[in-house]
Order: C-alpha cells, then structure tokens, then sequence
C-alpha cells in the first residue's frame, strides 16, 4: 500500500462491539483516500479475537491495534500512543462510540489542504439511526456545530508536526485533554478551519439513573481543565456555570433553603422547573413525560452539580 | 425432549416446528395495553410478552428453549437449560440499535445463546459483520431436528 494521507487515531475503552461499527464505518469510507487506522485499546483476549483481529481492515492491515494492559489507559495516553504510531502527516482523531459518514475523510483532507497548518473541526450529531433512544429518560450523545472552541476529539484533525510540536495530550488530564489540546494549538498560533461537511454520528447511549450519575462522576476533574485556561469562562453562564440549567438548580436550591424565611423564595424555583418541563418538547404528551421525568432529571442534575462542586474544591476552582 | 419454541412474534419457521411436533410454542398472549405503552416509549417489539413467556417456560418442564428473535431469549433469563436462538433477517445498521434496549438485548441474547442459527449465508454474514458472532445455517425440520438432538 502507498504511503497514507491521513491517520485514524481511536482510543477504546469499554465498547469493542461499537469499535467494530467504526471500522465498518471506515471501510465504507469514499473519495478514494489513503488512510490508515491505529486503534490503541484495553480489550482482552476473547473479546479483541471476536471483534477485532478477524475485521476485513485489521486483516488488510488498513487498522493497526495497539493493545495496553485492560483497565491502565487513559484517553490522553491511548490517544498519544496513537498518533505516535501514525505514518501520515495529518493525523484525525473519533472516537469508539462515533460513526464517520462515508464522506467524512474526503471532507477532512479537503480542508485540511485548503488550509495548511490549521487544525480541521469537523460536525458531530446524534446518530439519526438511534434516534428513538433519546426517549430515554437519561441518554449521552453529541452535537457539535463547527468551529467550536472546545474542539473534541470525536472529529478532529491534527497535522501531525503541530501535535508533535505540543507535545500531544497532556496525559495527567482525566477528562478535557482534547480541549486542553486544541487550546494550546491555537495559543501557538494555529488556525481552526471547520469544515461541517466532515461528518461524524454520535451514539446515542441510554442509562439508568445511577448509570448515568456514575457516568458523570468523572467530570469532576473538569475544572482541571478551567484552572489552566482560565478564558473557557467566558462560555460560562456568569463565569461559573458549565450550562444555564445548573444556575437556575443552584437558584432553585437556594430558594429552598430560604424558604423557612419566606414562603415567596419557593418562585426561585420556577425557572429551573420551567426549563426542565420544557425539554421534551411543547404539547400535553410531552409535558406529560416531562413531569414523569423530573425526579430523575432532578436526581441527576443535583448529583452533577454535587460533581462539579467537589470537583471545584479538589481544582481550587469553581466551575459548576 | 420437550422443547419451548419461544415466539412471540409467531413465525412461519417456528410454526413449522411446532407443527412437526419438534416443539412447542410458547407465546402466550401479552396485555396489548402494556405493548402499546412500551411500543409509545420506543422500548422494543414484543416485550410485553416477556413475563408470561418466562412464566410458561417454567411451569412448562422444557429441557432446551429456542428463541426465535433476542427479545423471546429474554424469557430464558435465569433458566438452567440450553438456548438456541434464531435470528431470522439479517441485521443492519439501521435498526440494530434502533430502538431503547434492542441492542443490549441483542448483545446480551447472542451471548447466552448455546448455538446461534441462521436461515441462510446472508444472514450469517451481517451477523458477523455487526456482531461478530458465527452463527450455523440452519434451515428446515430434519435440520432441527438433529440440532435438538445434538443439543441434548
């Protein structure tokens, strides 16, 4: 095979079986482009032979597996040990639980080469063929309309000299190493291009309620993230609130606390309750799921905001 | 060997069982109103029928259960015999995933099963294309019928 235009770097933890969609995903790639893939996983034995080792690219060797022990990787080191292992000179980065269009790499390299130098966002969305998962009363998934200062590693390019020239991810962050990542490519000068037509479908993962509060207990080391570049504030509800949700649930909380004062301090309520009967949508059906749903969405979101406070003091910063 | 022919969507494969007295089927019939309200949730087809199959499945004394979709293998949850599942279409990427719970079902029947059976080839390969599961092509009554054997 001739020399690749362009790496695939996916770091996987916990989701063989969607791992191997994405590498359906990428033999369905068109545009006639030379990629390769490097998959850096913790899978073991009978799962990495079920799922992996027998894929049509992984036997072409299109995708090259980097297995580390199970349970000792982290997004930063899976991620820094794959573009390492990159032959090609730009280097894009999604993640296991994403689907690339079939378009997604032509559009990448497409802008990559109208702007040289630049990191290239892509578009991320709910995967349209999950949509009725979002039914659910606690679901994960992504949307990201390009250029987004954050720019996430579910669709992303890199030229690989100016994450060699950073020195790749920082591999002490838990979470936000890919914003971290992009903010100091742009602190060095690099542009951002974004090219919406590179597109990427996000899984859209249904939890249970402790799923889901476990699943968010790992962005307590966000404000990590907010300690070093302090400018992400600017995105935030008065500096502090990672979403408007969460100030009007600290408004809510301490109207609630007030209340003993005065019975009038229960009003500070209304816009956290007015915002969370609204998210299903307007008419009688939807607002009728939406009260179903607002213990649990209650529970969650006091639980993240539980989070994100502890995660303040641990950061000795606060960010909600 | 009394055989539960698990079938809530009532196949003509699982009939043909049935009718060869190979098996019988169970799927009894489940609230519609229950159904309905799942179906409204986007929870997966034919789910109401669950309990009762689960129920029937043990007071039936069965030896060896086959399942003819992932959602009838749910019945098989916490029974001791054998399970052999069907999977009848070949799945594709559109609706794997589709629906709230089709595909925890999925991953979790195909890994209880003993033995996964497929009507023909093509089916065999997109199953192992999504899931990378082998299954056997299993087709017809005498087919069957040795397979129970086999599985005793």
């Amino acid at each position: 095979m001739s020399a690749p235009e362009v790496s695939v770097v996916i770091a996987s933890h916990g989701r063989a079986l969607r791992l191997r969609w994405l590498l359906n995903a990428l033999e369905e790639q068109t545009g006639g482009v030379r990629f390769e893939a490097v998959v850096v996983h913790d899978y073991g034995e009978p799962e990495r032979s079920r799922l992996l080792d027998g894929h049509p690219l992984v036997r072409s060797g299109t995708v090259r597996l980097i297995a580390i022990e199970p349970g000792s990787g982290s997004p930063a080191r899976q991620r820094n040990l794959g573009w390492r292992a990159a032959a090609a000179p730009l280097v894009a980065f999604t993640d296991d639980d994403c689907r690339p269009d079939p378009g997604w790499l032509a559009a990448l390299i497409a802008t990559a080469r109208a702007r040289p130098g630049a990191v290239v966002q892509g578009a991320t969305r709910p995967d349209p063929f999950e949509h009725d998962v979002l039914a659910a009363p606690h679901v994960r998934t992504m949307t990201i309309e390009p250029p987004t200062s954050r720019a996430q590693t579910c669709n992303i390019l890199y030229p690989r000299a100016l994450i060699e020239a950073l020195g790749g991810f920082d591999e002490g962050a838990v979470v936000g190493e890919d914003v971290d990542l992009a903010l100091r490519a742009r602190a060095a000068g690099a542009a951002l291009a974004a090219a919406p037509e590179a597109l990427v479908l996000h899984a859209i993962e249904a939890f249970s309620l402790p799923g889901i509060v476990r699943q968010n207990w790992k962005w307590r080391h966000l404000p990590w993230l907010f300690r070093r570049h302090p400018e992400l504030r600017r995105e935030c509800t008065l500096g502090v609130f990672l979403e408007p949700r969460r100030a009007w649930l600290a408004l809510a909380m301490g109207g609630a606390a007030a209340m003993r004062a005065h019975p009038g301090f229960a009003l500070l309520s209304l816009p956290y309750l007015a915002g969370a009967l609204a998210h299903r949508g307007p008419g009688p059906r939807a607002r009728a799921v939406a009260v179903a749903e607002l213990p649990g969405q209650l529970a969650v979101d006091a639980a993240e905001l539980a989070t994100y406070a502890a995660g303040s003091v641990r950061h000795r910063t606060l960010v909600l | 060997m009394r055989v539960a022919l698990l079938d809530a969507a009532r196949s003509p494969a699982a009939g043909e069982l049935a009718r060869a007295g190979l098996g019988e089927l169970v799927a009894p019939a489940a609230p519609r109103v229950l159904d309905v309200a799942l179906r409204a949730r986007k929870l997966g087809d034919h789910l109401a029928a669950v309990p009762p199959a689960w129920l029937a499945l043990r007071r039936g004394g069965f030896v060896l259960a086959h399942a003819f979709s992932a959602e009838d293998a749910l019945a098989t949850r916490g029974w001791h015999g054998p399970l052999v599942l069907t999977v009848a279409a070949a799945p594709r990427r559109e609706q794997i995933a589709a629906r709230r719970g089709r595909l925890r079902t999925m991953q979790w029947a195909l890994g209880a099963a003993d033995a996964v059976l497929v009507p023909e080839q093509a089916v065999a390969a997109a199953l192992e294309h999504w899931f990378g599961v082998e299954a056997r092509v299993v087709a017809g009554v005498e087919a069957h019928a040795a397979l129970y054997r086999d599985s005793r």
